[in-house]
């Protein structure tokens, strides 16, 4: 207890220095906690627009299409799919079928290539929600053959209005030239980029009557009740379908390419924040070793009075504590009532004119912080690590002042 | 001795201290002339007021009641801008403690004043070393005050104090930390300061062997000056 | 001056240990913030130079709407000798035509969406760099009118190699349907795997007999000697075309790429606030050490002050001190970034473990940092401010110390 007072009027003693050091951590801290809950909000939106508005938790394909994808890697869903999910799959919470490939498309007096995408609108309803994705004109309705969705970025590109007819050319199942013509209902906006740019859907039915590919399909999506269970959903549906040349893939390898982004950005964000985190850590050397140097004669005193070193660096570690911890306290709360405010509050990067970049990242340009265990213990960690080796040196030192050393300088 | 040329005149100088409730009257209305070229020494037992009046005088300090005229500015009345410029051309001090800048030679300290007063670089470096002669320092122009003993350390401070030519040079018990040696070599030489220069010396002191060198003795006790010496009596 | 200098810069080597922490704290921030912006500026310049060296030259000429509504019936027929007018611009090295239109290539068994674009192979070679970046094949000769030059990912995606068969479909003017064959002639490779994911060439004259629009372009290309400045090669340009009927605009590359402009706007704004972060946590350290610096030497100050010093110079000492230690911290910081600076820029920072990512992002995996000599100097002046300016707070209480202190018994 009597160290307790002696290191907490030490720190008294020297108000403005250990208030600036204090602040110091304050700033580091708090800024850090906020920045990996930003960058965790922005990037588990990334994540959530692609996999929620397009691609699903899971996907499953005949064996080989996806590394390669042709259109002639097709499976049966009737008797290759359906029955070995019978007795439910724990975790899955819905899945739908489609037939996905390329081809030319023209309204009026453009053309246009587009990835065209056959659905099936009542069950891909159900879980992807369409409707909410309609910037113009409306959803497919159920057994709408002739009806198709444009994205709302190529909509806007090629001046394509709702009620447009399309034609569609591309090749059939067997390598040959076919065509089709649509309707346009409305226009999607799905955060998905490939989608938003360039994508056309069309009914399953029509899909596979205008590909002359009855009763086939060459991707399924699949939707885990949340994606926590996405691992877990893999390797069940990999376990029934694996033996009927099937393949189960999760969305980490259906778009690497976005999973590797947020990494690579994660490795930016963390570097960043360390640089930081390192600067303030020099102030925090600076405060204890001249708490120590200004205090020789004293801790030489206390070691001829008989105090052994432990005890002087005991001194110094406890100082160390109730400053430092100070800052941990009022950094995490300001940390956190910034990232809660703004998960709430999202910020709008729509009035720096960023609204071309979201769209091109398949973002809000809204972005919500997000607080996790890993955004708060991740910064608390780092700033603890970095204030420990700047304690090391100032400890070191005062262990080694000697009684004699203390008499023979003169302050 | 132009003892009818006044320097200095105080009047009526009161100073309280206030360190929180508790009120401490330091100096209860000294007055005090100092005439063109005296050498007068201020003594009295410890905690009259000696370090107190002498601050005052030199426009370290304010009285809290009272009037200082110093080569006809009213120091009581002058702005801060106005006390440094006294400080710097008017006034000399030195200091028990010494004061040297560390990191400063001996020759660099002295030239440090005359900077002040923008004398050209060449011409501050001759009469630095003119002056560290003039007070028997001519070898050690370029020491650190760290590799200077005491006695020669304050003599690098009476250099510094006259290196612009005041009337007027303060010192607060310049002697307290040298052996009496060393004492005696610096009144002498500040003697001869005074003589030669006709520089006008007040200093503080306890040791007796000091006093006997003033041409002057001003006695205080409690605040107030007891005896002024030489005759030269401030009216109570 | 020389003498205030002159004690600053001792003062420096009394406490070496709190000189060397600042020294350190300042340096360490510096070289993060120098290295981080290279690194930015070598993602933006990525992009920026494909855009320019690939996609959009420096000016571009359309027909008016072109940009807003991309498609091969926005395009226009120039006007005789409309190239050699735009040539003779002030500032202006070379101009090309183009006739661009989205297009479905199909190989044996796959088919993609591509963006084909017509090109005068002479006049390209001069405005753009396709011509340096095949890799494989050749460039397109003035009468090589049934070859294809497509992108390595392109050409992996199709499972196709030289000399093999493409099939490309597309509308025409009359909104007939055509479809033509082509050889893969040639294959780039370049540092922006969108592009040559989606890009491919072939010349003018097929590309506008594939879409029976014998005389048209949908855009002219123009390359300037200099990147900067290109306000007044605009202004010539578009002098040139008002007699065209006014149905041409004329448009510097950052016009035509918003995305482009606001990534630009976007890592400037990071760059900004992470620069204006730093050095607010510098402020700490620099604040927390002046102002020891201060205390430690009260009565030092206030002696200077017994002696006729005025508050203004003890401040200005104090402020020549920060300023040194400032320049050490420079000197530490900013030699250090320009050593892994100069060594990145010259051997690429290879980020190829995020191919994919990078890619997501549309760059390639290899980035080479660049700093500017001039923003090498803004980022050295922009520290040593930050240093004084944080240190004004302490000068200005060492100003305010009295000179009673000079005689005060510790
Ligand atoms: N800053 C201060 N605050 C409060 N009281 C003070 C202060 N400085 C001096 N005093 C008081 O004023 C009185 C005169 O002090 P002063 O230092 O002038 O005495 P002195 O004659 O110089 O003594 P000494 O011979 O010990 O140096 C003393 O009672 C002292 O305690
Ligand atoms: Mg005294």
């Amino acid at each position: 207890m009597i160290l307790f007072k002696l290191a907490w009027r030490n720190n008294w003693r020297h108000r403005w220095r250990s208030g600036l050091t204090a602040a110091a951590v304050v700033f580091g801290l708090s800024i850090t906690i906020w920045g990996f809950c930003f960058t965790e909000g922005s990037h588990e939106q990334i994540i959530r627009n692609s996999v929620e508005s397009f691609t699903g938790h899971v996907q499953v394909h005949r064996k080989g299409f996806h590394d390669d994808p042709s259109l002639r890697k097709v499976f049966y869903p009737d008797s290759q799919f359906v029955p070995e999910l019978e007795g439910g799959v724990p975790g899955l919470a819905n899945y739908s079928f489609r037939i996905s490939t390329f081809g030319l498309a023209s309204v009026g007096e453009t053309s246009f290539a587009a990835m065209i995408v056959g659905i099936q609108p009542e069950r891909e309803q159900e879980f992807i929600h369409w409707d909410r994705k309609i910037e113009q004109g409306r959803y497919l309705h159920p057994g709408d053959i002739n009806g198709a969705l444009v994205g709302a970025d190529l909509a806007e590109n090629l001046g394509i209005g709702i009620g447009d007819t399309v034609i569609i050319v591309t090749q059939d199942y067997y390598g040959s030239l076919c065509g089709a013509l649509r309707v346009v209902r409305g226009t999607v906006r799905s955060h998905a980029r490939e989608l938003d740019r360039g994508g056309l859907l069309i009914s399953l039915a029509s899909a596979r009557e205008m590909l002359s590919m009855q009763g086939m399909a060459n991707t399924a999506v699949v939707m885990a009740t949340g994606s926590e269970q996405v691992p877990q959903l893999i390797s069940e549906l990999d376990n029934r379908l694996g033996a009927g040349g099937l393949e189960v893939i999760g969305w980490r390898r259906i778009m690497p390419d976005i999973v590797q982004a947020v990494e690579l950005d994660n490795v930016f964000g963390i570097l960043t924040n360390l640089i930081l985190l390192l600067v303030i850590g020099f102030t925090v050397l600076n405060t204890f070793l001249m708490s120590v140097m200004e205090r020789i004669r004293e801790f030489g005193i206390m070691r001829s009075l008989g105090a052994s070193p432990g005890r002087v660096v005991g001194l110094i570690v406890v100082e160390a504590a109730l400053l430092v911890g100070l800052g941990f306290v009022l950094a995490n709360i300001v940390g956190i009532g910034a990232s809660v405010y703004n998960s709430v509050h999202p910020l709008d990067f729509s009035e720096m004119g960023g609204d071309e970049l979201s769209k091109f990242y398949g973002m809000d340009p809204r972005i919500y912080t997000r607080l996790t265990w890993q955004t708060l213990v991740y910064p608390n960690l780092f700033v603890a690590v970095v204030i420990l080796l700047a304690l090391i040196y100032p400890a070191w030192r005062a262990a080694r002042i000697s009684p004699a050393e203390a008499v023979s300088r003169r302050h | 001795m132009l003892a009818d040329e006044l320097v200095l005149e105080a009047h009526g100088l009161k100073k309280i201290y206030l360190s929180g409730e508790v009120q401490t009257p330091a100096l209860r209305g000294v007055d005090l002339s100092l005439g063109q070229g005296e050498f007068v020494s201020v003594v009295g037992p410890s905690g009259c007021g000696k370090t107190t009046l002498l601050n005052l005088l030199g426009g370290l300090d304010r009285p809290t009641q009272g009037r200082i005229t110093l080569d006809g500015t009213r120091l009581d009345l002058a702005s801060e801008k106005e006390l440094s410029k006294v400080r710097l051309n008017n006034i000399g001090f030195v200091f028990q403690a010494y004061n040297l800048f560390p990191v400063l030679s001996a020759a660099e300290n002295v030239e440090y004043v005359l900077m002040l007063r923008n004398v050209p670089a060449a011409e501050r470096r001759r009469k630095a070393l003119e002056l560290l002669g003039a007070v028997g320092l001519a070898g050690m122009a370029d020491r650190r005050p760290t590799r200077l003993s005491g006695g020669q350390q304050q003599r690098v401070a009476v250099a510094r104090a006259i290196s612009t030519n005041p009337r007027l040079v303060l010192a607060d018990e310049p002697t307290a930390n040298l052996d009496s040696g060393s004492a005696g070599q610096l009144l002498g030489m500040m003697e001869e300061l005074n003589r030669q220069r006709g520089i006008t010396f007040l200093f503080s002191t306890h040791d007796p062997r000091v006093v006997e060198r003033a041409h002057r003795v001003v006695r205080l006790r409690d605040g107030l000056v007891v005896d002024d010496g030489n005759g030269n009596h401030a009216t109570v | 001056m020389g003498i205030f200098i002159r004690i600053a810069w001792r003062n420096l080597w009394r406490n070496y240990s709190r000189s060397l922490i600042m020294i350190g704290g300042i340096g360490v921030g510096l070289f993060g913030l120098l290295v981080y912006y290279g690194i930015s500026n070598g993602f933006i310049n990525q992009l920026v130079e494909v855009s320019i060296e690939l996609e959009l030259g420096h000016v571009q000429v359309t027909r008016r709407g072109y940009y807003q509504h991309p498609v091969q019936s926005n395009s226009f027929t120039p006007a005789n000798s409309l190239m050699e007018r735009i040539e003779s611009v002030h500032g202006v090295r070379a101009a090309a035509g183009r006739l661009s239109a989205a297009v479905l290539v199909n190989s044996a068994e796959k088919s993609n969406r591509v963006d084909l674009v017509g090109i005068d192979p002479e006049r390209e070679g001069r405005v753009t760099s396709i011509r340096n970046m095949i890799a494989q094949g050749e460039y397109l000769g003035p009468g090589q009118d049934g070859k294809i030059v497509i992108g390595r990912k392109l050409a992996e995606h199709l499972g196709v190699g030289l000399g093999d068969k493409l099939v490309v479909m597309t509308q025409d003017s009359e909104n007939e349907l055509q479809s033509r064959l082509f050889r893969v002639g040639g294959i780039f490779e370049t540092n922006s795997p969108l592009w040559e994911k989606t890009a491919a060439f072939i010349t003018l004259r097929s590309m506008r007999k594939l879409l029976g629009r014998p005389l048209q372009l949908t855009a002219i290309l123009v390359r300037a000697e200099r990147e900067k400045s290109l306000e007044p090669i605009v202004a010539g340009i578009d002098s040139l075309v008002t007699g065209e009927g006014s149905a041409l605009e004329v448009f510097e590359w950052k016009e035509v790429s918003p995305l482009l402009a606001q990534s630009i706007e976007m890592f400037d704004f990071f760059v900004w606030v992470f620069y204006l972060i730093i050095y607010l946590a510098m402020a700490f350290g620099v604040v927390n050490i002046m102002l020891m610096v201060v205390l430690d030497r009260t009565r030092e100050l206030g002696v200077m002050r017994a002696i006729g010093t005025t508050p203004g110079q003890v401040m200005t000492m104090v402020l020549l001190e920060a300023a040194l230690l400032g320049v050490a911290g420079i000197i530490v910081g900013g030699g250090a970034a320009w050593l892994l600076n100069g060594y990145l820029a010259a051997n690429g920072l290879d980020l190829g473990r995020w191919a994919d990512g990078m890619e997501f992002m549309g760059l390639g995996s290899v980035i080479y940092p660049r700093i500017e000599p001039l923003e090498w100097l803004v980022s050295f002046l922009s520290a040593e401010a930050a240093v004084i300016v944080s240190s004004i707070w302490p000068a200005w209480r060492s100003a305010g110390i009295e000179p009673v202190r000079a005689i005060q018994f510790e």
